[in-house]
């Protein structure tokens, strides 16, 4: 297809984009009840993440510092920004296949802009993500871990890492509404990849074998956050594959987005 | 100036999760005469070269039997359907009360959901304050609406929702059915409100069964029959068509 063929539907989708930011009050709410629902009656809340997230921090540093004999000061660190990342990671991929699923009765009744249903799904994550990141930090500072200079870098590593969210979840929202079985396939791939993914081993650990990290875009979009937060500045490949997957990430996407928006409704 | 002009409009949708026995019942019990296929794929025709011209002060009843593509209609003229076939311009902006309770949720409380809906409808911040205190009033809830309303009655419930989505005022107003509302004095009350939101509105599009309620607010029809417009005109001609065609029918 020409280039002058792609060019509106990349431009339908900056469009329904920007006009999906504008209506930032709506899907703040609309994440923010998500959350509410699904802490109801629940005891402690939110602190609910905080905890479930200490505790998978603890038991992986634990048992897997022992394994690989690493000094469990040194280790937790590294685990506690791996698991984090991960989290977030893997909650918005297994959520994305259902972002206009889930929405479906609204998409059906009213006409809103459907990045709305994007932001509700990246915001109810974000607040997540922030909550489990309290107990990273305190690792960080009790680990006597923390970089003041390096602050700048990790912010910059976070804008990439919510990048993602914003290429994927339109993406495999749109696949996911109209091939259903899409979610299972995504939790399987999921489930592999964080296995073969350096988020609590270390890629050094796999000696001669360490391409196997460094060409995965998952262990360089970890790196982009961890690297700054453990004090060092992450290489500069490590940044071109991250770069490379959100703009072939982001022109899919519009791509995607620009061509099937208008048959969604009918996937439904 | 408000208006809807549909050209030449169809809708088609695609049967996703067909196999090929549920296919083959569905042909019979239609003779085969809306579903056919695009690029190969099954689809139904919803809806078939549809030309509508809609003005500022129109009030227009669809009417049709179960299936003719009523609310399909009705979702077209609410920017919810992109036609697959064809143009639509709406100058306007639209309400459409296709369901009641559209995003009211259990788990927060009623003023809460007030507000929500309200934005989800497309209510600018500055104007909501004045419309959650019009809803509140309305509905009489009083302290109730502090509370969530996972713990209302199913007719606290409808009261919210029917006054959540009659404080709209919209230039296009898309109605399916009537209205399900509350105890007898709250009919009357609700049967008030919805006259005044009729009356805001620049143009009115209403889909129903009962002939007699339309003819109330309504001067023009739309009669649909598998997906086409049989006839559009004065509401007593189309209704006496459409009515001497179903009485045609059962005999």
């Amino acid at each position: 297809m020409s280039v002058m063929a792609i060019s509106p539907l990349l431009s339908k989708t900056a469009r329904d984009m920007a006009e999906g930011v504008s209506a930032w009050r709506l899907w703040s709410t609309f994440g923010w009840h998500d959350l509410q629902a699904r802490f109801r009656r629940s005891w402690i809340g939110p602190l609910w993440l905080m905890l479930s997230a200490a505790v998978f921090m603890a038991a992986l540093s634990i048992v897997y510092a022992t394994l690989f004999k690493i000094a469990l000061g040194a280790y937790l660190p590294f685990v506690a920004v791996g698991v984090s990342v991960w989290g977030f990671l893997a909650a918005v991929t297994s959520e994305s296949t259902l972002v206009f699923v889930e929405s479906e009765s609204f998409i059906r009744q009213t006409r809103i802009n459907l990045f709305v249903y994007v932001f509700r799904v990246l915001w109810r994550n974000i607040i997540v993500f922030c909550h489990q990141f309290v107990v990273t930090l305190v690792v960080l500072i009790l680990a006597n871990n923390f970089f003041v200079t390096m602050i700048p870098l990790a912010f910059f590593g976070l804008a990439l890492l919510f990048a993602q969210a914003l290429w994927m979840l339109p993406l495999f929202g749109l696949i996911g509404a109209r091939f259903r079985d899409a979610q299972v396939i995504i939790q399987n791939l999921l489930q592999v990849a964080f296995f073969i993914t350096p988020v609590f081993w270390p890629a050094a650990s796999l000696g001669s074998r360490r391409w196997l990290a460094d060409l995965n875009p998952l262990n360089s979009l970890i790196d982009v956050v961890r690297e700054p937060l453990l004090g060092r500045v992450p290489t500069l490949q490590c940044y071109s594959i991250v770069l490379a997957v959100t703009f072939l990430g982001l022109l899919t996407s519009s791509f995607f987005y620009g061509r099937f928006s208008k048959r969604l409704v009918y996937w439904l | 100036m408000t208006a809807i002009t549909l050209d030449n409009v169809y809708v088609d949708f695609p049967l996703l999760a067909q196999n090929r026995s549920l296919k083959r019942l569905l042909s019979l019990s239609l003779q085969g005469s809306r579903l056919g296929s695009a690029n190969g794929k099954s689809v139904v025709h919803a809806l078939k070269a549809v030309n509508l011209e809609l003005k500022s002060g129109d009030r227009i009843a669809v009417v049709g039997p179960n299936g003719a593509g009523k609310s399909t209609l009705l979702r077209v003229l609410a920017g919810i359907y992109p036609p697959v076939i064809g143009e639509i311009a709406i100058e306007g902006q639209v309400g459409a009360l296709l369901t009641t309770g559209l995003g009211m949720r259990d788990d927060i409380s009623g003023y809460e959901n007030i507000d929500f809906c309200l934005m989800l409808q497309g209510v600018p911040a500055k104007k909501i304050p004045a419309k959650r205190e019009d809803v509140a009033q309305f509905t009489e809830l009083g302290e109730f609406l502090d509370i969530n309303v996972g713990a209302y009655s199913s007719g606290m419930r409808v009261k919210l929702a029917f006054a959540i989505s009659t404080a709209l005022d919209p230039d296009i107003l898309i109605v399916d059915e009537i209205f399900g509302t509350g105890d007898a004095s709250f009919v009357k009350k609700a049967e008030k409100r919805m006259l005044d939101l009729i009356d805001r509105a620049d143009i009115l599009v209403f889909a129903s069964h009962a002939s007699s309620l339309v003819e109330q607010f309504c001067e023009k029809a739309i009669w649909l029959q598998d997906g086409n417009i049989v006839e559009f005109g004065a509401i007593k001609s189309v209704n006496a068509a459409y009515l001497r065609h179903v009485a045609a029918e059962s005999n």
